[in-house]
């Protein structure tokens, strides 16, 4: 009889153990569910740098440069250091300072040209070129981080002195048309800004030793 | 008998959920243990009694440049509409400044770096500044070459 009911305790406590192991696996660990992550992760990355790695190449480029060469119907220019050479196309145009349509014929080396091209199997073709002044298309704006270091707002003048730069101080006016914002694009008054302040202030980069600030955003 | 048999049943019941109960108490404990990530506790920096050097030196976390790539559009290209979305990557959560010679953008990277700005383009050549501030002051510039014209070039 004893041994009966040992051999039914035993069996239960089997059956139990048994039954409460199969409930309590977790379905979808944790351990798995980061991985899962990671590999979807890598997986867009890829897929990313594929479509990066698939950008076509704009067949319709221009350079502002000097014309180094010409002879006949082609072409060697010099911009920023580089040298590129293209073929006149047959049907270019050629415009000067004053917008009025010149011949090929008054082109020069030494000019100062924008050239618009476009490739086409394998040849790049100039197909209008237009006499500049490069200086008049040059971005004249400076960018500068820094502190407040002293400020008037009866003159409306402050003194900036960059981060990268404690020697250096610049001299900034700002007028009506400066615009003061938050990093988070908040409009501000000039009242608003205060010494010691950190800000970033675009300007313009003259003669002046006072530069007229374009922009100040303020970053504390 | 009846009586017995219901006892063997109920101590057959609660030893066997006894013994799964702490058999899967002891295994969690060990699973969580391994989950549970590195956690660095911040340490405080022993005091040092050498004054401040009041021209330290730039250590190498501070000196590399921020990065910043367009991806979109290409140096030297024509566009053909009068606005464009210029798109890039910096460094994370970094201060982007746009200047166009018509207006000025300042927005923020993403946590990934990743930044996309639709700017105005004036009728011609347009000289574009782009400049990046990371969290550590850090600036790095790079300069964009977009022509904005609608003649006709094919």
């Amino acid at each position: 009889m004893t041994k009966k009911i040992f051999f039914i305790l035993f069996l239960v406590s089997g059956f139990s153990f048994f039954v409460s192991s199969v409930s309590a696996q977790s379905p979808t660990p944790e351990n798995d569910i980061q991985k899962l992550r990671e590999v979807i992760q890598q997986k867009v990355q890829q897929k990313l740098q594929e479509i990066g790695g698939e950008e076509k190449i704009n067949p319709k480029k221009a350079y502002l440069g000097t014309i180094t060469k010409l002879e006949k119907n082609n072409l060697s220019l010099d911009s920023n250091g580089q040298k590129y050479e293209f073929v006149i196309s047959e049907d270019a145009t050629f415009v000067n300072q004053k917008q009025m349509k010149i011949k090929i014929t008054d082109l020069k080396e030494g000019q100062n040209v924008l050239v618009l091209t476009l490739a086409k199997d394998k040849i790049v073709y100039a197909k209008k070129i237009l006499i500049v002044d490069p200086t008049k298309l040059k971005n004249k704006k400076n960018i500068a981080i820094g502190k407040i270091a002293d400020i008037s707002t009866t003159t409306s003048v402050f003194v900036l002195i960059p981060v990268n730069n404690n020697s250096r101080e610049l001299q900034m006016k700002q007028d009506s048309k400066t615009e003061i914002v938050t990093k988070d694009n908040k409009s501000l008054k000039f009242t608003d800004i205060k010494k010691g302040q950190k800000i970033v202030c675009i300007y313009t980069n003259n003669d002046n030793s006072t530069y007229p600030a374009l922009k100040i955003i303020t970053l504390n | 008998m009846i009586k017995e048999l219901s006892l063997a049943i109920v101590l057959g019941l609660l030893i066997g959920f006894g013994l799964t109960g702490t058999y899967f108490y002891v295994k969690q404990n060990k699973n969580q243990q391994k989950n549970t990530p590195n956690i660095v506790i911040p340490t405080t920096v022993p005091e040092n009694n050498n004054p401040p050097s009041p021209n330290p030196l730039p250590t190498s976390e501070y000196s590399s440049l921020p990065q910043l790539k367009v991806n979109y559009p290409q140096n030297n290209d024509i566009i053909s509409t009068s606005k464009v979305t210029i798109k890039g990557q910096s460094s994370p959560n970094s201060l982007i400044i746009i200047t166009t010679p018509l207006k000025n953008y300042h927005l923020s990277a993403d946590v990934q770096g990743l930044f996309s700005q639709e700017i105005s383009l004036e009728a011609g050549y347009n000289d574009i500044n782009l400049t990046t501030i990371d969290e550590n002051d850090q600036e790095n510039h790079l300069e964009l070459f977009i022509t904005y014209s609608t003649t006709k070039l094919e």
